[in-house]
Parts: structure tokens; C-alpha cells; sequence
């Protein structure tokens, strides 16, 4: 059984559709991206896999668990990260989770906060007020409040957002370590390179559903595979690679050719075909699309003008 | 109800509130100021004897008059004052719990806490009935200790003619079953006013109309048309408590977690 598994959900605010006929499965122990400018549903759609609002129409199940009729084992079975950690600050580190402990019937509460605080590296600063601590520590301890009623499935929204490199990095860490620990998780985020290194797939959302695969087979999917080519001269270079059959485009800068093939394993007849036009060849490089082109590449074709992404998630 | 939830939630935010030092000495000393308005006009009341009566010829005043024969003309006008501006002491849980409720919402939007804490299993019944407590309990502590206080001091200066008149059934009834019971429905409308509002101080002054009646009572005791018997007190209570909860029945059955989001987030 998926961990998660929609079918056609939509949400709607008033006259405005914030998600529509979503239909993703993720499987259980699966580190899944959501992708998405401002504005295009990756919020509404964790709080609504979160139980926290209904959907407007379609199914999901989550954990097993159908939302809108078993909100409260689904609530059981996730732990959320919200956008901001929602911490109480005039309170320590340990009381904010001894709250939610306890919110969540957790049985051993002390120990189990003390186990918390351990793991994500804040057993020394317990006792202090969450308002004294820093933004990554913060979101170090909202990511523990999530995780001490050992949920099956995490919802981690936007978990990095203006964190620097380090404590971007530490969070990250701790992430790929949850997924260690078999745990599924689905991750809301702006970071393609995040979503790059840490997701076996994304969803790429706009509304609804545009593209969810591995962004391996995204990148092979979309984007043409392309080769850099630095010759010793670029006398008959270009003009050679253009005049062959499989290339579909040819830039040229400074001596290096940039060769978008219409195949990937056509690398070899393009460098025999240089050749034989008397090119004379230092290297051949592949070049591996970047998730980000992807992304905007699709986000382009959908909607050209949100591919930036403007305006407030909802 | 999960009361393990309710309580957890209930410490927490007591565990918050009391670092508010403007929302304690709100809470707290606006109440023991009112009470000392009380006593220095009970205990400089009998300075008043050429205080003419305005209920002495009215006939709901009568009964009054009747079982206030055997007392002095000062001590006559001493009851008087006292039973009417006991009325006023009813504003306090009011006040302090609406005050309170209030600042534990604020507290959870400043703290943008909503999401994560509606992300738990807590039911929306249980969130409702621990931020009601939250404010009830010190509320009607806070009106209970002043009131003791306010005995101490009256049973120290006044005759035992006059004490036991004023500390009647009728004023037991309406600090102990009375004052939590409008401090209840204040905050319940409160409560379901925050449903439609997203301002929590719009929703404090909607639920602070309960006020309204107890002046309204308070005036009609002054012209003498009404007179708050036990038996009369009682009967409001049972009336005060319906309609208490069908508030409270009423504020349960609207609220969503959706509503608590997006109306207490903004």
C-alpha cells in the first residue's frame, strides 16, 4: 500500500482553485518533491494531506487512512513542518515538545523529548527559550515536534527557506537520515538543487499535476541531450555539425560548441563526423540538464508567465 | 474529550500568559481597583443619610423595604449601595476572562502556532474548551479572591445587621453560579465571533456585550422596578445556563479547523 495516494483532489477557495485534480502516489520509504512557483498549490496541498483542511473534491489516502473520514489516524500517521516553525518562544525547547508530546499521547513523554532533542543535536540547549535560538536551530526543533509521535510520513514544507548554507545543509542531513530510518516524506520546496539531491521524485505542480517522475527521466524526457565540444580551431566546426542528421541545434562560443543531438547516443558518430571535417578535437563533454532547466523549461510550456513564480503560495 | 490534550494546552498557555506583566496587572489589579471603588462607597455609604431613596414608593422595592425595616436609615442606604454595586462585581470575570482569551489567541498568531498544533489530533471541541479555560479559571479565581477580599473588609467594618443583609443567598448565588456563568457566555460569543471575524479584539468586544444586561439590571435595581431575589437569581441562572450551552453546543458545531486557520491566523 502507497504512503500516500491521491486521486483528483481539488481545492478551492471561494472562486479560486488552489489545487486541482491532483493524483500522486507515493510509495512508503520514498523521498518526494514538490515543485512549483508561488502560488501553485504546494501549501494547500500539504495541509490537506495533513487533515488540517478539506479537500473540495477527490479522494486521498494517507498512511492508509481516508481523508475527510479517518482525519484523526491520518493526523496520527503525519508529522508536518510548517512554512514557519510556530514555535513558543517565551517557552524552553523542552516545553515546546513536551506540548506536542502530549498533544499526541506519546507515552514516555521525558524521555521521549529528551530522545528528540539528542537526535537533532539540541540536548544541551533544552532548557533554554525557543526564542533565544537561532533560525536554524528553531527549525531543527520544529523538525523534532514533528517527529515524536514517530510518524510513518513526513510533510515538510519548504523546510530550508531562508536558512544559510550550513544550516540548510544540517536540515538536509537530518533528512536524508529520516529517509535512512524508512520513513516517507513529502517535501515542498523552491530549491531545485534541494530537490535535485535529496528527491528520488518530483511532482512539478502548477495547480495541477505537470510532471512527476525521477528527475533523471525528467531530464531525459523534456530536455534533448546535448554535448560541449572545445576544438583546437573552430574552422569548419560548427558549419560541420550542423550539416549532420541527428544534431538539432549548434551554438558556438569561444571556441566550444554547445550540440543539442536528437539522440544520447549519438555522441560518438557527432565526434567521428567532427572529425572527419578535419575538426581537431581537445575534448567532448556531456552535458547533464540541470533539474532547474527542467523545471523551467516545463513551468515555461505551462504557464510562461509563473515561471518565475510570483505572488503567495496558497 | 481528551482531557490529557485540554490540560496540556491549558498549562501551556498559563505557562505563557504569566510573563504578559501588562496582561497580569490587567487581569488582576483592574479587578482589585473596582473592588476598592466598592468598599470605600460601602464603607463611606453611611455618610450618607440624607440620601433620599428612589425605590422607597415603588412596589417591586417593597420586599426590600420589608426586611430592611429593622436596620437604621445610614444602614438602610449602606445595603443599598452595597446590593447594587455588587452588580458591578459581576463585570470582572468579564473583563479578566475575555482579556485573557484574548491574549491566548494573539499569543497563538503572534507564535504562528495554529498549524502545527491543529496538525495534532486535538478535536476542536478540546482546543475550544482548553482556550475557555484558560480564561475561565483565572477569571472566576480572580472575581472569587476580591470577593473575599471585599468580605474581610466589610465583615470588619460593618454591624452584623447590615453584613448579613448584603451576604444574602441572593449575593452568594450571584458571585458563585451568576458571575462564571455570564463569564461563559461572554466568552463563548466570543468565541463564535472569532468564527467570523478575523480580528481576535473585535471578537473580545462582541463577546463583552454580555456586560450590557448586568447594567441594564443594575439600572432597573436603581429605579427600583426590579428586585434580584434568590429565587429570581436562580431563575436567571437556569436560563443563563441554557442558553450557555446551546452558545457553547452552537460555537463547537461552526468551528472547523479550516475557520480556527484562517480566521485566528490572519
Amino acid at each position: 500500500m502507497p504512503a500516500i495516494e491521491t486521486r483528483e483532489l481539488t481545492r478551492r477557495f471561494g472562486g479560486l482553485t488552489a489545487v486541482e485534480d491532483l493524483s500522486i502516489t507515493v510509495e512508503r520509504g520514498e523521498i518526494v518533491g514538490l515543485l512549483g512557483p508561488n502560488g501553485a498549490g504546494k501549501t494547500t496541498t500539504i495541509r490537506m494531506l495533513a487533515a488540517l483542511i478539506p479537500p473540495t473534491s477527490g479522494t486521498a489516502r494517507v498512511a492508509g487512512h481516508r481523508l475527510g473520514e479517518e482525519d484523526d489516524q491520518v493526523r496520527r500517521s503525519v508529522g508536518i513542518l510548517t512554512e514557519t516553525p510556530g514555535l513558543y518562544d517565551r517557552l524552553s525547547a523542552r516545553r515546546n515538545l513536551e506540548l506536542h508530546a502530549r498533544l499526541q499521547g506519546v507515552d514516555d513523554v521525558a524521555s521521549t523529548v529528551d530522545r528528540y532533542l539528542d537526535l537533532l543535536g539540541l540536548a544541551d540547549r533544552g532548557d533554554d527559550l525557543a526564542g533565544a535560538f537561532s533560525k536554524g536551530m528553531r527549525q531543527k526543533l520544529a523538525l523534532a515536534r514533528a517527529l515524536l509521535h514517530e510518524p510513518g510520513i513526513l510533510l515538510l514544507d519548504e523546510p530550508t527557506a531562508g536558512l544559510d548554507p550550513h544550516l540548510a545543509r544540517v536540515v538536509r542531513d537530518s533528512i536524508v537520515s529520516l529517509r535512512e530510518k524508512g520513513r516517507t516524506i513529502l517535501l515542498s520546496t523552491h530549491n531545485l538543487e534541494e530537490a535535485e539531491r535529496l528527491c528520488d521524485r518530483v511532482a512539478m505542480i502548477q495547480r495541477r499535476l505537470v510532471a512527476f517522475d525521477r528527475p533523471a527521466a525528467l531530464r531525459e524526457r523534456l530536455l534533448s541531450p546535448r554535448v560541449r565540444v572545445r576544438l583546437a580551431e573552430t574552422d569548419h566546426g560548427a558549419a560541420a555539425a550542423r550539416a549532420l542528421p541527428f544534431v538539432r541545434a549548434v551554438t558556438e562560443e569561444g571556441g566550444t560548441l554547445t550540440v543539442t543531438l536528437a539522440e544520447s547516443d549519438a555522441t560518438p558518430d557527432l565526434v567521428r563526423g567532427l572529425v572527419e571535417a578535419g575538426a581537431r578535437i581537445q575534448e567532448v563533454m556531456a552535458i547533464r540538464p540541470t533539474l532547474e532547466e527542467v523545471y523551467l523549461e516545463i513551468m515555461a510550456a505551462e504557464h510562461p508567465s509563473t515561471a518565475g513564480g510570483e505572488g503567495n503560495d496558497r | 474529550m481528551n482531557l490529557g490534550r485540554i490540560r496540556a494546552l491549558v498549562l501551556k498557555d498559563w505557562a505563557e500568559l504569566v510573563q504578559e506583566r501588562a496582561l497580569v496587572a490587567t487581569s488582576v489589579g483592574v479587578p482589585f481597583l473596582l473592588v476598592a471603588i466598592y468598599l470605600l462607597f460601602a464603607l463611606y455609604a453611611p455618610e450618607m443619610n440624607d440620601l433620599e431613596l428612589p425605590s422607597i414608593d415603588r412596589p417591586p422595592i417593597a420586599p426590600l423595604e420589608r426586611a430592611e425595616d429593622a436596620l437604621l436609615t445610614g444602614d438602610r442606604v449602606q445595603v443599598l449601595v452595597l446590593r447594587q454595586m455588587l452588580l458591578l462585581l459581576l463585570v470582572i470575570p468579564e473583563m479578566a476572562t475575555m482579556a485573557i482569551a484574548t491574549y491566548s489567541v494573539i499569543g497563538e498568531k503572534r507564535a504562528r502556532s495554529l498549524e502545527p498544533l491543529l496538525a495534532t489530533p486535538i478535536t476542536t471541541a478540546e482546543l475550544l474548551a482548553a482556550k475557555s479555560l484558560v480564561a475561565l479559571i483565572p477569571g472566576i479565581a480572580i472575581t472569587w479572591a476580591v470577593f473575599g477580599l471585599a468580605a474581610i473588609v466589610l465583615a470588619a467594618a460593618l454591624p452584623a445587621a447590615v453584613l448579613n443583609t448584603v451576604f444574602d443567598a441572593g449575593t452568594l448565588l450571584l458571585v458563585f453560579v451568576i458571575a462564571p456563568l455570564v463569564a461563559l457566555l461572554g466568552l463563548s460569543l466570543g468565541v463564535i465571533a472569532s468564527a467570523r471575524t478575523s480580528d481576535a479584539r473585535t471578537a473580545q468586544q462582541i463577546g463583552v456585550v454580555v456586560i450590557l444586561p448586568l447594567i441594564a439590571l443594575l439600572v432597573l435595581q436603581l429605579e427600583g422596578l426590579l428586585l434580584l431575589t434568590p429565587a429570581l437569581i436562580l431563575a436567571g441562572a437556569a436560563v443563563l445556563l441554557s442558553v450557555d450551552l446551546l452558545v457553547l453546543a452552537l460555537g463547537v458545531r461552526i468551528f472547523r479547523r479550516e475557520t480556527i486557520l484562517t480566521r485566528w491566523k490572519s
